[in-house]
């Protein structure tokens, strides 16, 4: 489960930055700008529920 | 999830880390950041073993309870804000971290407060 995460998380961002380069050469930088904004909210997507069971975690066990 | 497996992961975490850093740094840090994620799922299940042994021992040597909660939150405490320093300290950003430094340092010391009250209360009966 953990391992995996780490490799999409890779994959979004690398796809994410060829996209904006090829973007960026055929002339449309906004287009690049917004995939590298759609990219980032879906890992954002991914990860959100991830940090908030840890920080479930953490205050169940040191009763915080 | 031994040691092996736990450093294997982590090199594998920063070696794609520092592929992403340059042209995207903002994956860079969520990569960091979940990698940290994992390694705390598998220390969780190691601590909780820790806190069970260490509350039979409390029991033996007929400790406060309060007082060892206190410590389980100071603890708690140091972690997170641990966790939340070090983040903000690889993406730049240390003044917000000294921030979450400084209130965990006062959320302590707030914690702390009663046991010195206690503390002194004791001094206070011995002496007079």
């Amino acid at each position: 489960m953990s391992v995996n995460m780490i490799f999409k998380i890779a994959a979004v961002g690398i796809l994410v930055t060829i996209l904006g380069q090829v973007l960026k050469h055929s002339g449309r930088e906004e287009h690049a700008f917004l995939i590298s904004l759609a990219g980032l909210v879906l890992v954002l997507l991914w990860v959100v529920p991830y940090i908030y069971d840890l920080f479930e975690t953490m205050q169940t066990l040191f009763e915080l | 999830m031994n040691i092996v497996q736990l450093s294997l992961f982590a090199v594998a975490g920063v070696l794609l880390a520092m592929v992403l850093k340059k042209e995207r740094p903002e994956y860079g840090i969520i990569l960091s950041m979940v990698v940290c994620v994992c390694i705390f799922f598998s220390v969780v299940g190691r601590l909780s073993i820790l806190l069970e042994s260490v509350n039979r021992l409390r029991e033996l040597a007929t400790m406060d309870a309060g007082y060892f909660r206190t410590i389980l939150k100071m603890i708690g405490i140091t972690y997170v804000a641990e966790f939340a320093v070090n983040l903000c300290k690889d993406a730049g950003y240390s003044t917000i971290a000294s921030q979450i430094e400084m209130f965990s340092k006062i959320s302590i010391l707030l914690l702390a407060l009663p046991v010195i009250e206690a503390f002194l209360d004791l001094i206070a009966t011995v002496a007079a």
